[in-house]
C-alpha cells in the first residue's frame, strides 16, 4: 500500500522532531571532538520529498559540491547522502588537517577520507537515532565521496532509487563554526518498504 | 547576443529551431542524445537516465529509459517537420561518479550501450561523443550549428 507521506500526521511529524534532537545531539559531540573545535549545530528541518522535486533543493546544480555515500543494510535499507557546500568543505578541511588544497577537485587520499568521517559522523548519528527510536537493526557500509556538480552527485541515489521508491528524507541543517555559518543537507533514499516501516513502527 | 538556453531536466526530451539553444545541466551517470537535423535546422535533446524498463517499475515517462526515450525524441522531431535522413546523433555523459561504491551498477556505461544500440538500430549516425570516465557534465546543443559544447567543474570544455 503507499502510503500518503504529503499529509503526516501530528503523530509522525513529532516523531521526526524527536529524530532531529537525538541525531543532532549525537552530531554536535561526534563532530566536535573529530574537529577538535565548537559547533554548532541548529534544530534541522525534516521533509519528505518526491524525487521529481529533488533537483529543485539545489540552488545551483552545476555548483560545486562535496558528497558522501553511505548505505545502510539490516532492517532498514537505503542510501543516505550527505551533501556539503564547497565552503564547509573548505573549513572542514583547514579544522581538521590545518591546510586547504588547491582544488577541490583533486584531493589526495587523507583529505577524502577526512571528509568520508565527517559523512560517516553525519549520516551516522541520524542512523543510530533512527535505529534507537524504531529499535531496528541498521548496519553501514563504508562511505565513498564525490566532489564535483551538485546535481550530478545527487543524480545517483536518484537513479537508484528511481527503480523503486518515490519518496525520499530530507534533512536539512546548520552548523555554526567561528562565526560562520553553513548549511548542509542529508538525504536519506529508503527501499520502499522502509520509510513505510518505519512510520508503521511509530503507529503512523 | 547569446540565445537563452531551454532547459532540458532529467527524465526530459525537447525539440527546438534554430536560433534555440538546449542544455541538460550536471549530467553523471545519465546521457545527454542530441539529435540534429542539419537541413530543416531542427535539434532535439533527451536526459535518459536509465539503459531500458527492465531497470525500472516505475514509469509510463519513455524519456527516462535511453532506448525509449530517444524513439519518443525522434518521433517528436519529426512532429516539428524533421527528416529521418539528415539526422544525426552526439552524446554526452554516462559517467561514473563514486569510484568505490557498487552502488552505480556501470549504470553509466550501460546507458551510453543502450544509446549506441538504439540510434545503430534507427540507422542514425552517431558523430561525436564524450563519455564515460569520472565527472559530472553539463551539455549544450546550438539549433544554428548543432554544435554540441561539454562543460565540468574540471576546466575542461569540449566542442563536438
Amino acid at each position: 500500500m503507499d502510503y500518503d507521506y504529503d499529509r503526516l500526521d501530528e503523530m509522525s511529524i513529532d516523531i521526526l522532531k524527536e529524530l532531529g534532537n537525538i541525531g543532532t545531539g549525537n552530531a554536535v559531540t561526534a563532530m566536535s571532538q573529530l574537529m577538535q573545535h565548537p559547533l554548532e549545530m541548529g534544530l534541522p528541518s525534516f521533509q519528505i520529498i518526491k524525487y521529481e522535486e529533488m533537483h529543485g533543493i539545489l540552488d545551483e546544480t552545476e555548483e560545486l559540491q562535496a558528497g558522501i555515500i553511505i548505505e545502510t543494510e539490516g532492517e532498514l535499507r537505503g542510501i543516505f547522502l550527505f551533501l556539503l557546500k564547497e565552503s564547509f568543505t573548505d573549513k572542514i578541511l583547514r579544522t581538521m588537517l590545518g591546510a586547504v588544497p588547491e582544488n577541490l577537485l583533486d584531493l589526495n587520499d587523507m583529505e577524502k577520507s577526512a571528509l568520508c568521517e565527517v559523512g560517516n559522523i553525519m549520516c551516522g548519528s541520524y542512523i543510530s537515532a533512527l535505529s534507537k527510536l524504531t529499535n531496528l537493526m541498521i548496519t553501514v557500509s563504508v562511505p565513498d565521496i564525490c566532489i564535483d556538480m551538485a546535481g550530478a552527485i545527487l543524480s545517483v541515489p536518484i537513479i537508484k532509487g528511481m527503480k523503486s521508491s518515490d519518496n525520499a528524507l530530507l534533512i536539512e541543517n546548520t552548523f555554526s563554526m567561528d562565526g560562520d555559518i553553513f548549511y548542509n543537507r542529508i538525504l536519506f533514499f529508503p527501499e520502499p518498504d522502509s520509510l513505510e516501516k518505519i512510520f508503521h513502527i511509530f503507529g503512523g | 547576443m547569446r540565445m537563452e538556453s531551454i532547459v532540458v531536466g532529467i527524465a526530459e526530451g525537447k525539440v527546438v529551431k534554430a536560433p534555440q539553444v538546449l542544455v541538460s545541466y550536471a549530467l553523471g551517470s545519465c546521457v545527454g542524445v542530441c539529435l540534429y537535423d542539419a537541413k530543416n535546422r531542427i535539434a532535439g535533446m533527451a536526459h535518459v537516465m536509465l539503459p531500458d524498463r527492465s531497470a525500472s517499475t516505475a514509469g509510463n515517462n519513455e524519456y527516462k529509459f535511453a532506448d525509449e526515450g530517444i524513439r519518443r525524441l525522434l518521433r517528436e522531431m519529426k512532429w516539428h517537420g524533421a527528416q529521418e535522413q539528415y539526422i544525426t546523433a552526439k552524446i554526452a555523459g554516462g559517467a561514473k561518479m563514486f569510484a568505490f561504491s557498487k552502488l552505480e551498477f556501470e549504470i553509466g556505461a550501460k546507458n551510453v550501450e543502450s544509446v549506441k544500440k538504439t540510434l545503430k538500430e534507427l540507422g542514425i549516425k552517431l558523430v561525436g561523443e564524450d563519455v564515460g570516465k569520472n565527472y559530472g557534465r553539463t551539455v549544450l546543443l546550438y539549433g544554428d550549428s548543432g554544435s554540441v559544447e561539454v562543460r565540468s567543474l574540471k576546466g575542461i570544455k569540449l566542442v563536438l
